[in-house]
């Protein structure tokens, strides 16, 4: 059977269709306002089209946000409307900028109403474009790198069956570190040595953006039921092996350390 | 019960979910998905493709030969935790292809929530 004719029999079977088009208003929620303007940089990361993402729920009433492939063109708030068109000089000038409104465009809120809609706002070929990822790095309080996730394997070495961390500030006194017994340290540092840009491009994939900090855990049935972390974090990377005891609460470990 | 029912359901069940997909891992592709509110079809594909990334690249089998797993042996079951969401990703057992994608709370239990995911994607299989 063909994979068309597999995929073409799969639908059949699931006989649903569903709808999945902008337009309709979605609630964003965070613990707190940070989090929360976290997750509406998510969505502008995560917006390919030119849309206008519509904000409402901050502070004097809605702000528009013009995005495409993941950048912010503009941005219009009751307070601020700052564009690519500005004059910045410097293109982080135009990320400091948003920053600023942004933050105080949440303000102290927890929750937003946001919708997607079209646009034909057409920035200036060239007009500065700020990828979400850049907005998020100014508003994150303080970029964690080899010390987050060192702290992050600390938390976890009770379950740890053999870690490595290497690259940027990994160890106090420079190089790399890592724990456990030698053939397993060893193997995790060459598959972190090895293989790295193959790992860059897993998790860029599976974090949605290039060089977003992020950690993945994988499991193989029947594999000596053990657990393989990969994480990275501002230039720094962690490979460790867990047994399944540390499953459990990972995330919440890993919020704990690396919360937007 | 249909396999949207299931998908709604399992989305209820954890906590903190917007949305449950139901993917193809050769083809990239989102099947039918439960969500809360709307999501842009641009999302529910990108949701596929870290699954496949994740469980189904090469790279993924050089990770499961770390965990001990034999050659050809690609991890079934992939948690990607950002700060913001933790997203669980789960094989079906009996339809290699099949892929149940989770996007969760971040402080979701991981083990809850694949137990969860695994039932549903059990019953899913062993509908006609």
């Amino acid at each position: 059977m063909s994979d068309s004719e597999r995929l073409h029999d799969k639908i059949a079977r699931l006989g649903e269709d569903f709808g999945a088009t902008p337009g309709g208003w979605r609630v964003l929620r965070a613990d707190n306002p940070e989090a929360l303007t976290g997750l509406l940089l998510r969505e502008v990361e995560e917006t390919v089209l030119t849309r206008c993402l519509v904000v409402e729920g901050g502070s004097g009433g809605p702000a528009r946000i013009i995005v495409a492939a993941g950048r912010i063109l503009a941005l219009e708030t009751a307070e601020s409307a700052i564009s690519g068109a500005d004059g910045f000089e410097d293109p982080g000038d135009f990320a400091v900028a948003l920053a600023s409104a942004l933050r105080a465009y949440v303000g102290g809120q927890t929750a937003l109403r946001l919708r997607s809609e079209r646009t034909d706002f057409a920035p200036g070929p060239g007009d500065p474009r700020c990828p979400a990822a850049q907005v998020a790095g100014l508003l994150r309080p303080g970029a964690a790198g080899g010390k987050g996730l060192r702290a992050f394997a600390d938390m976890l070495s009770d379950h740890a069956l053999a870690w490595r961390l290497s690259g940027n500030g990994t160890a106090g006194a420079g190089g790399d570190d890592g724990s456990g017994p030698q053939d397993r340290v060893e193997a995790l540092a060459a598959y972190l040595r090895d293989h790295r840009p193959d790992i860059d491009a897993q998790l860029d994939v599976a974090l949605g953006g290039a060089g977003r900090p992020g950690c993945i855990l994988l499991a193989t049935a029947g594999a000596d039921d053990i657990r393989l972390v990969c994480a990275r974090a501002d230039g720094a990377y962690l490979a460790m092996l867990l047994s399944p005891s540390a499953q459990a609460d990972i995330a919440a470990r890993w919020s704990a350390v690396f919360s937007a | 019960m249909s396999v949207m029912d299931n998908l709604d359901a399992l989305r209820r069940a954890l906590p903190g979910c917007s949305v449950v997909a139901l993917g193809d891992l050769s083809a990239e592709l989102v099947l039918c998905a439960s969500h809360s509110g709307q999501v842009p079809q641009e999302r529910l594909d990108s949701l596929c493709a870290a699954a496949s990334a994740l469980l189904g690249a090469p790279q993924a089998g050089r990770a499961a030969r770390l965990m001990g797993a034999g050659a050809g042996r690609g991890p079934d079951m992939a948690v990607v935790m950002t700060g913001l969401d933790t997203r669980v990703f789960l094989r079906s057992p009996v339809d290699e292809a099949d892929v149940l994608c989770c996007v969760c709370g971040r402080n979701v239990d991981i083990t809850d929530a694949a137990e969860l995911a695994r039932s549903t994607l059990t019953e899913i299989s062993a509908q006609p």
